[in-house]
């Protein structure tokens, strides 16, 4: 394994995945200001020696340390990363069983988006739905786990937002 | 010392806080994303906590500006501005 890691460059690669489990590879290169194609072929190299390992989920390639993340936490890492699935999951933390407009209300999306994200939600068994007739209210599933996980690897970064922000200033 | 000036220090004093509260957020995005653009955000606001640092010192210590000082103050909001400019055409 030293060996593997013996390149600077590859170990930052592969402590930016042990600190951030399950970002994909643009959102690494902008981390470390690096080029995608040279962190895919780092990245290559690590999976190559069983250091890393990559899943296709949400779109993306999501990559993790070999061993270190559990099936139902990468589920959590690949849906959470994503800041409109937070934002509605976080809502929903707040509040016990809501509405489709009472997301709506609250979430600056589309309701046809919102419906979108909300069943992809339900598909990947964060949210369930319950019905009251014509209406359908959705309430998370597990509640004190997806607390419990918020808390362990929070999504959110206040210094990664504070760069987003001005990296979004520009002419 | 009347209200006006109260309030006054009030004002600049919860500035102050605030502009370096900024600057340690600023501080620790740039050491973890070592982008050139928080680069120069982080100077403004270090600027920007250094002019109302000196501000409330002429405040507390009831200093009355003079030409001078306003003018450090002027080439303080001028720097701001540069670097705030350097910022938004940094890629």
């Amino acid at each position: 394994m030293e060996d593997v890691l013996e390149l600077e460059t590859r170990r930052k690669i592969f402590d930016t995945i042990s600190k951030n489990p399950g970002l994909h590879l643009s959102k690494i290169a902008d981390l470390l200001n690096m080029r995608i194609s040279h962190v895919e072929y780092h990245v290559n190299y690590l999976e190559k020696y069983d250091l890393v390992v990559v899943e296709k989920s949400t779109g993306f390639k999501r990559f993790y340390i070999k061993g270190t993340i559990g099936t139902q936490d990468k589920r959590y890492l690949s849906i959470l990363r994503q800041k409109t699935l937070l934002s509605i999951v976080l809502f929903l933390l707040k509040n016990q069983t809501v509405l489709h407009k009472d997301i709506l209300e609250n979430v600056a999306i589309s309701p046809s988006t919102l419906s979108y994200h909300l069943n992809k939600l339900v598909k990947h068994e964060i949210v369930e739905v319950q019905r009251y007739g014509e209406n359908k209210g959705y309430q998370l599933k597990n509640r004190q786990e997806i607390i419990t996980w918020l808390i362990q690897y929070k999504p959110f970064d206040l210094y990664e937002e504070f760069t987003n922000v001005w990296s979004e200033l520009s002419i | 010392m009347d209200y006006v000036s109260l309030v006054n220090i009030g004002i600049v004093g919860i500035t102050t806080v605030f502009s370096l509260g900024l600057l340690m957020i600023s501080l620790i995005s740039y050491h973890k994303s070592k982008n050139k653009k928080i680069f120069f955000v982080s100077l403004l606001l270090l600027l920007f906590s250094l002019k109302n640092l000196l501000l409330s010192f002429f405040l507390f210590t009831e200093q009355i500006p003079n030409n001078f000082t306003i003018l450090a103050l002027e080439f303080f909001d001028l720097l701001i501005l540069v670097f705030l400019f350097i910022a938004v055409l940094t890629k």
